[in-house]
């Protein structure tokens, strides 16, 4: 398989993940969908890491500290949510309108 | 500090060397089937096995890339949050088989290992945690449902066709990562990098205790 079969991949998982991050109403949902399009770009990173002309690792470094930024934005974005969720009682982002009240 | 790109130069040729021996022998290419071009009987073998090499990575990639963009889908039509989240599962399982097929398995091992372990099962427990009852089962979509599926639909159709129309002048096989070249590279010239992540992540886990601490342990503590 070609580089641009595995772009293609990438491309469609990052536009699944923000088209579920624009359209679902769960706060949770919401930061899976971001997880979701972080690993397309982690998808179109190694690929294009292993069909370099010249043998590299600067994608697969990339893709691995993506991960760990990845792993602590999904640490810190849980926990908000679970705070906003104890305090305003639902998961659905559509309720949180204090501010516009 | 200085990031640069590239090892040092002795070094370079070693894993240069070690990088070629690894991948002939690992793999029998078309580098190797072209040099043979005297016996002709031998050549038509190794294409043969290129070929059917081709086959099964070919077969594969399209198993998993149904996997990944399957599940992927899953995730964002799914009306119960917890078949998302196993569906997302799925998606980063297929994810890693696609990175081992790229000859990146350290990449698949850390995909296995974060997001598989690590990732999923926090997303879970902070589903188990916080739904009460089918409350959102109701209409899991917002109503801008249209506006969201046309800007995706413009990503897919924009990334795509720059990805068709471009030359990447990009190798016709993968080649595999090389585990000590990248274990070098992560820790002198990506040394700094390395080091501010460990520092993000220790931020990250004293921010996420100290925002998922309940109001009145601070009172009891205080």
């Amino acid at each position: 398989m070609g580089l641009s079969a595995y772009l293609i991949v990438s491309t469609l998982l990052f536009a699944i993940g923000a088209f579920g991050f624009m359209a679902r109403r769960n706060g949770i949902l919401m930061l899976i969908c971001i997880e979701l399009m972080l690993n397309g770009v982690n998808l179109s990173l190694v690929a294009f890491n292993a069909y370099q002309p010249a043998p590299a690792v600067n994608g697969a470094i990339f893709a691995l500290m993506i991960m760990a930024v990845a792993a602590a934005e999904a640490t810190v974005g849980l926990a908000l949510v679970i705070a906003i969720i104890r305090t305003r009682q639902t998961a659905e982002v559509d309720q949180y309108r204090d501010l516009k009240e | 500090m200085t990031v640069g790109l590239g090892p040092l130069p002795g070094l370079q040729t070693q894993e240069g060397h070690l990088k070629r021996g690894t991948v002939e022998s690992g793999r029998p290419l078309a580098g190797a089937a072209r040099r043979r071009v005297a016996d002709t009987r031998v050549r038509s073998k190794e294409l043969q096995r290129e070929r059917s090499t081709l086959d099964i990575t070919g077969i594969l990639f399209f198993v998993l890339a149904i996997g990944v963009v399957g599940a992927g889908l899953a995730v964002v039509t799914l009306r119960n949050v917890i078949h998302s989240a196993i569906a997302m599962m799925v998606c980063f399982g297929s994810l890693a088989g696609m990175y081992a097929l790229l000859g990146a398995p350290i990449v698949a091992a850390a995909q296995v290992l974060i997001y598989l372990g690590a990732i999923s099962v926090l997303i879970i427990f902070a589903i188990m945690l916080t739904q009460a009852g089918d409350a959102s089962l109701a209409a899991p979509f917002h109503r801008q449902v249209p506006f969201a599926a046309l800007a995706a639909l413009i990503v897919v159709g924009l990334i795509g066709w720059a990805v068709i129309q471009t030359d990447w002048g990009a190798a016709a096989q993968a080649v595999a990562v090389n585990l000590e070249q990248l274990a070098i590279a992560l820790f002198t010239d990506y040394a700094l990098p390395f080091e501010i992540i460990s520092l993000l992540l220790l931020a990250a886990i004293i921010g996420a205790i100290f925002l998922a601490r309940r109001p009145e342990e601070d009172e009891r503590a205080g």
